[in-house]
């Protein structure tokens, strides 16, 4: 006896949020090493796995079986893969997706099931392999590095991983002396180049060609249109720019292709012909917040929903309330012409996963008639420090702690830390009289014979805890930025 | 709106002047920071072509020494709508990889399994 229609339906629904769920927690478990994540990724693949079979879905049943190894392999590497590695994943769960909107008893046109399988089974074997072979030298390491640091830009989990060892780079190259220092300082500067944080401004000389963009596109369409760009200057990363450029090129062209109506169209419903764009980009507390607004129809929210169902995209399909998820859903779109391509759902779910990428979030409000606002979101790095420099014995680099220690009092009893100590820098603790700082919850005492000096650092390598120094660079001096409170719990 | 990309290390350009031989070529690096762009890129070029009845396009990937999963996953979503297309609107992507760069050969193998009659790989 066949499956019943609606069970297949429900599974397929279900599936595809399962794969969509998947794609996300994969990407975020490569850039910010996501423990949850991880385990749900482990979790939502093997349910797959199980549905699938129970539903007859023989093919997605065979494609998770080889996920999973890929997966196990994976997560023997603390996820540190590489391109092809990440590639083969996303290009697993497409391929699912794909068999999953399948009709049912369909023949797979065109769809080569085995090859796929076959590529599959050689990156595994590949992988496999590589775990026996011996780890290559550090000098072929860094010899690669060298080469590449000019090209590769480095994804946040590889650089999370490196940023502690490019500190020990510094901190080796700065205490040399003689013939292996010009070698350290080659392995450090490779690092940094590759790792370092790339600054860079984001202000109308970078946004301001989306306005050109959205007047000639909306002179193609035969729409009139007045574009109100307000842009306020912010210091943002390389990273940062290029995904905020992104979303504001795909919201723009969004909202004239899809938002503002023809002329007809507006002046039957009692508007004004001409329509109209008003996009913000300004700081907001510790956010830079971008908000690109237009008057236009608004997203038709029932034929969203309509669209959906038709998709068999579960339960969700038939919440109002969640149609932003839906319009975001990888190639959704209500239209159906099959020479549309771009539907209000093409490029929102690249411009939700890159401000996501970068911590950011992207958010919606419409009304039907009157237009639809987009938000998006992205916290402020952290790129400038105002902070005490100190000069410590032994230590050839200025150390600077952030000025949200404040110099305090002789305090008995407070944890002493000696850099150079800690550093390897000396052998012997200095003896010299600690300064004193506290943050309020804690006190601790830095070994320095010279009293600190008020100095603004800027971020060169950031680290996360539990490491407890970042590369900083005051003027064109680079020295490191400590964190106190890490260094005692480290100590404890 | 022109249909290319010209950024640090990355660049996409498109031929459409010979309506026989459409070509996109894309060089240098194809990372994180332009997938939206190359997304819009290919959204363009899908109307182009539809629009002019092409029947096949050559991509010239000969010149692309990285390319990441997200922006693979682009060449995946444009199957999927030529898919979507009414079989006499299908077009092909032919692709030209360069046998130098091993990941060309391997990705490409992987993406031809999704539609084998839309993809053909050649060097």
């Amino acid at each position: 006896m066949g499956i019943p229609e609606d069970l297949v339906q429900q599974f397929r629904g279900v599936a595809l949020q399962r794969l969509e769920r998947l794609e996300t927690a994969w990407a975020s478990v490569l850039s910010s090493l996501d423990d949850d994540a991880a385990v749900s990724i482990h979790r939502e693949i093997h349910t797959l796995k199980g549905e699938s079979r129970m539903v007859g879905f023989t093919d997605v049943n065979m494609v998770c079986h080889k996920l999973e190894d890929l997966l196990e392999v994976a997560r023997g590497r603390g996820y540190a893969v590489d391109e092809d590695f990440d590639l083969a994943v996303n290009m697993a769960l497409r391929f699912m997706a794909m068999l999953v909107r399948k009709k049912v008893g369909a023949q797979l046109q065109g769809i080569d099931l085995p090859g796929f399988i076959k590529q599959i089974d050689a990156l595994l074997a590949d992988a496999r392999a590589e775990q026996r072979m011996p780890r290559s030298t550090t000098g072929g390491m860094l010899a690669m590095l060298r080469k590449d640091a000019a090209t590769v830009r480095v994804p946040s989990a590889l650089r999370s991983r490196l940023a502690p060892i490019a500190i020990d780079s510094f901190v080796e190259y700065a205490a040399t002396r003689g013939a292996r220092r010009d070698r350290l300082r080659v392995s450090w500067h490779s690092l940094r180049d590759l790792i370092g944080v790339q600054r860079a401004v984001i202000g109308a000389g970078q946004l301001a060609k989306h306005r050109a963009n959205a007047l000639a596109l909306a002179r193609e369409l035969g729409k009139e249109l007045e574009v109100v760009f307000e842009i306020e200057t912010a210091e943002v990363t390389t990273d940062m720019l290029a995904a905020i450029d992104a979303a504001v090129l795909h919201l723009v062209r969004n909202a004239v292709d899809h938002g503002i109506e023809s002329p007809a169209t507006r002046a039957a419903a009692g508007k004004h012909s001409v329509g109209k764009i008003h996009m913000t980009c300004g700081v907001r507390g510790d956010n830079l917040v971008v908000i690109v607004q237009d008057d236009g129809r608004g997203i038709l929210i029932d034929e969203v929903v309509a669209r959906a169902i038709e998709l068999g995209l579960g339960p969700n399909a038939a919440d109002r309330d969640k149609w932003f998820d839906l319009v975001c859903l990888p190639g959704f779109t209500t239209r159906t012409e099959a020479s549309d391509l771009s539907g209000r759902g093409v490029g929102l779910d690249v411009v939700r996963g890159a401000i996501s990428n970068i911590g950011g979030t992207v958010s919606a409000t419409t009304s039907s008639g009157a237009g639809t606002t987009w938000t998006v979101e992205v916290p402020l790095p952290q790129l400038s420090i105002a902070g005490h420099v100190f000069r410590v014995q032994h230590v050839p680099f200025p150390l600077v702690i952030d000025e949200a220690w404040r110099l305090t009092e002789t305090s008995p009893g407070a944890p002493v830390i000696d850099v150079a100590l800690r550093l390897g820098l000396a052998e012997e603790a200095a003896g010299e009289a600690p300064r004193y700082l506290t943050n309020g919850k804690l006190t601790v005492g830095i070994v320095s014979d010279r009293a600190p000096q008020p100095a603004q650092a800027r971020r060169l390598v950031a680290v996360a805890p539990p490491s407890f120094a970042e590369i900083v660079t005051l003027d064109t001096v680079e020295g490191l930025l400590i964190h106190p409170e890490r260094m005692v719990t480290v100590a404890r | 709106m022109d249909l290319a990309i010209r950024d640090l290390d990355f660049e996409a350009k498109v031929e459409l002047a010979d309506p026989e031989h459409p070509r996109l070529e894309l060089a240098g690096n194809a990372d994180g920071t332009i997938v939206a762009h190359f997304a819009g890129l290919i959204l363009d070029l899908h109307h182009k072509l539809v629009e002019r009845n092409a029947r096949t396009i050559t991509v010239d990937i000969r010149a692309l020494e990285f390319m990441n999963a997200s922006c693979f996953n682009v060449f995946v979503n444009w199957i999927g709508v030529i898919t979507e297309l009414p079989s006499d609107q299908r077009y092909r992507l032919d692709f030209v990889a360069n046998p130098a760069i091993p990941w060309q050969k391997r990705s490409l193998n992987t993406l031809a399994c999704f539609a084998t009659d839309l993809v053909g790989i050649g060097s």
